[in-house]
């Protein structure tokens, strides 16, 4: 029992170990120097849709979130105004839909080398493509139809005409931060999950030592081979044909020879002289 | 001289003797059948010492109980017991002494007596012949001719043992001019 408690420890705290060594952080921290060379080197990982991943354009302000409001209209708001804007359940189904969304590579630039913007798209899993083209920034109202509207608009934009693309000054960043919720995932929290993991599991490690020693004493009484019998000497009684053997308390047994009757059968006789009578002569008693 | 007198081979019975009384007994007393199982095996063998201790027969005994039957031998006896004469020899030809006694085996399991087992002994001696002296109300043995006995343990009419052997240790007929045969050492167990 205990090696098979120590395997499980064992395993649960390689568990834990890999979850929080699995949280690389994201590229978009790394320096930009050097952010290349580090992610060839796979110590960190790309900003996937859900990821916020700071902008060109906003460096310090980290992170801006593309809306498309109602009519079309392409804005960028800062995330701070969208997820203040946003309630919980519909940023789940804008996270969940931003996690289906795949980010497809830029285009090609125009051969006139015209730094022109360059929309991306994303693809949803509807599979229609949604252009995403810079516009003039505009402030949007910090509504709520504004935040939620992301499911709607990955349906509602290919319909819709082209929006006015997004100045190349101002890179759009991937569609990923638009839904992103402003908490993000930290390899804190999976540490201090698999803390929490792992106390408990200590603690019913112990509780289970506790109980096994509890049970060790009545085990062992249990398993104590008890002596049906004694081997003993027989005894002898007082009585001379009576024998008793003492060797179990549980059994006894005691014999004894109660004499009955005797005949005796004599043979035919061949002569007469069958029994025959002498008186010793010459002894006295 | 009596003392002298001994089976060859004594009676005994073993273990498997015992639990097969035990288990004829156990037909009829449902008492014994329900404790049988606990009964076998190292109780049997204990059992089984109880009762050879039982049957630790005096040979002499049984053979003066049946001649103490002779009329000339009881005659004699009297005589002697009454009279300071000299001992009066009396010499048997061949004849059968049979002893039947019963052997007991009291039984109690955890305080609780089971009914006994009830055996009976026969004993069945074949003598060629005798001699023996009336001395002071007693007999006393001579001579003793070649002797064979048969013994018998049954449980009701179930043979529980057979045991064959000889007399030893006594002298041979001092009035026969022709040697006897030896002592027959040898015992036989029949087995069931």
């Amino acid at each position: 029992m205990r090696v098979q408690i120590s395997w499980l420890l064992s395993a649960t705290l390689l568990f834990g170990a890999t979850a929080a060594t699995a949280q690389s952080f994201p590229c978009a921290s790394v320096a930009l120097e050097v952010r290349d060379r580090v992610r060839e080197a796979g110590a960190c990982r790309d900003a996937t849709p859900g990821d916020a991943e700071p902008t060109d354009a906003a460096p310090a302000s980290s992170a801006a979130v593309t809306v498309r409001l109602s009519d079309g209209t392409v804005v960028r708001v800062p995330r701070e105004i969208s997820s203040i804007t946003s309630d919980g359940r519909k940023r789940a189904a804008v996270d969940e839909t931003a996690a289906r969304a795949k980010v497809l590579p830029p285009p090609e630039p125009e051969a006139s080398g015209d730094p022109a913007p360059a929309p991306q798209k994303v693809e949803v899993p509807d599979g229609s493509l949604a252009g995403a083209a810079g516009t003039t920034p505009v402030t949007a109202p910090p509504t709520a139809a504004a935040a939620s509207s992301a499911p709607a608009p990955a349906t509602d934009v290919a319909p819709a005409p082209a929006a006015a693309p997004v100045p190349a000054s101002e890179p759009t960043a991937s569609p990923a931060p638009r839904g992103r919720p402003p908490i993000a995932f930290p390899a804190n929290a999976a540490l201090v999950l698999g803390a929490g993991v792992l106390l408990g599991l200590l603690f019913g490690a112990l509780l289970m030592r506790q109980w096994l020693r509890r049970r060790e004493p009545a085990a062992d009484i249990i398993a104590a081979p008890a002596p049906l019998y004694q081997h003993q000497q027989p005894v002898e009684t007082g009585a001379g044909d009576v024998s008793e053997t003492g060797a179990a308390p549980e059994i006894r047994f005691a014999a004894r020879r109660e004499p009955g009757e005797t005949t005796i059968v004599m043979a035919p006789l061949r002569d007469a002289d069958q029994v025959a009578i002498e008186q010793a002569s010459g002894h006295h008693a | 001289m009596h003392d002298a007198v001994r089976l060859s081979a004594p009676i005994e019975v073993t273990r498997d003797d015992v639990e097969r009384a035990l288990f004829e007994q156990s037909t009829d007393e449902l008492a014994v059948a329900r404790v049988f199982d606990r009964l076998r095996g190292a109780p049997a063998e204990r059992a089984a010492e109880a009762l050879n201790h039982a049957l630790e027969v005096d040979i002499f005994e049984v053979l003066a109980q049946g001649w103490a039957r002779v009329p000339a031998v009881r005659s004699a006896v009297q005589r002697s017991a009454l009279m300071e004469v000299p001992p009066a020899l009396v010499n048997l030809g061949r004849h059968n002494i049979a002893s039947t006694s019963r052997v007991v085996l009291d039984s109690s399991v955890a305080q609780s007596a089971l009914p006994p087992l009830t055996l009976t002994l026969e004993i069945v001696a074949d003598v060629l012949s005798a001699t023996l002296a009336a001395r002071e109300g007693r007999i006393e043995l001579v001579a003793l001719g070649e002797a064979s006995v048969v013994a018998r343990l049954k449980y009701k009419s179930v043979l529980v043992k057979e045991h064959a052997t000889g007399v030893s240790g006594v002298l041979r007929d001092p009035f026969k001019r022709q040697p006897s045969a030896p002592d027959r050492q040898a015992s036989v167990d029949i087995q069931i």
